[in-house]
């Protein structure tokens, strides 16, 4: 049975060229992974983190602005955060004050309690982009992740 | 003993908030100058060096960093020239091969404050070092 386990292990394991291929093949799962580590993880901002979540709070935009009281408003924005300056205006000169400040409030107030900090390492790249090739910072944007009920009736497009 | 544990968990708490703290404290509170500087034995860094290297005209009436690039580098929206444009690309372009970012653990919060209060983004400014 010793030699029958003996030579399995010669047969599959001690080969070089095995070894050299599983150090090859570890070697370029490490250079894929390495080229990732510069992917966004939050290509849409604000959408890719206010999700529905499993079995916890529901975070997804619309339902946090519920909780707060917000008029209905939000339900009718498709691209976020983009559709908000409606009111929002980036310039202040809108009907509620501008977007930028808001958000940056509620994200960095507090930061030793705050949770985008705290819990989700929160980093100003989570929300803009930055193209280094103008130098340009953006702010991402996505669609909603949300289906909004208007009159008892889903609105879908 | 009680005694003793109460002391010892008060120390041990004391402990993690000057920890806490010190994490959540600004390593460059004066931005660009508190990178840029020249230390021993190392390569120059400092602004005026490195303008001097690309052949920048000489800065005597530069007092505080970033604030009196101002007084030629328009920073108005729109601007071909502006300087926020400038230094973003100085620091993100290529990033994988970028010094700030591969280096320098390079973040947004280097060079920018975040005023929570206000929710303004802020440039961080210091008086220049050379």
């Amino acid at each position: 049975m010793k030699k029958v386990l003996a030579k399995s292990r010669n047969a599959y394991i001690n080969r070089p060229l095995t070894l050299l291929g599983l150090m090859l093949l570890t070697l370029i799962a490490g250079a894929v992974m390495g080229g990732n580590a510069y992917a966004d993880d939050y290509p849409n901002g604000c959408v890719s983190c206010h999700v529905e979540g499993t079995g916890a709070l529901d975070m997804r935009i619309n339902a946090v602005l519920d909780r707060l009281g917000h008029g209905k408003a939000a339900d009718r924005s498709k691209v976020i955060p983009a559709a908000c300056d409606r009111c929002h205006a980036s310039s202040g000169d809108g009907p509620a004050s501008a977007l930028r400040n808001l958000i940056h409030r509620a994200h960095y107030t507090d930061p030793t309690a705050n949770l985008f900090v705290t819990q989700y390492e929160g980093s100003c790249l989570h929300c803009h982009a930055m193209d280094g090739a103008s130098g340009k910072a953006t702010v991402k944007s996505g669609e909603r992740n949300w289906t909004p009920i208007v009159g008892g009736e889903a609105i879908t497009d | 003993m009680k005694d003793r544990i109460r002391v010892f968990s008060l120390s041990a708490i004391t402990a993690l908030l000057a920890v806490t703290a010190l994490a959540q404290a600004d390593d460059y509170p004066q931005g660009c100058v508190d990178c840029h500087a020249q230390q021993p034995g190392k390569t120059n860094l400092s602004l005026n060096a490195l303008l001097a290297q690309i052949g920048h005209p000489k800065l005597p009436k530069v007092k505080k960093v970033p604030t009196s690039c101002g007084g030629c580098h328009a920073s108005d929206e729109g601007e071909d020239n502006e300087f926020a444009h400038m230094i973003h690309q100085i620091h993100y372009d290529v990033p994988k091969a970028n010094l700030y970012t591969t280096r320098f653990g390079g973040d947004c919060l280097h060079c920018h404050a975040m005023d929570a209060d206000s929710g303004e983004a802020l440039v961080k400014s210091g008086p220049r070092n050379w």
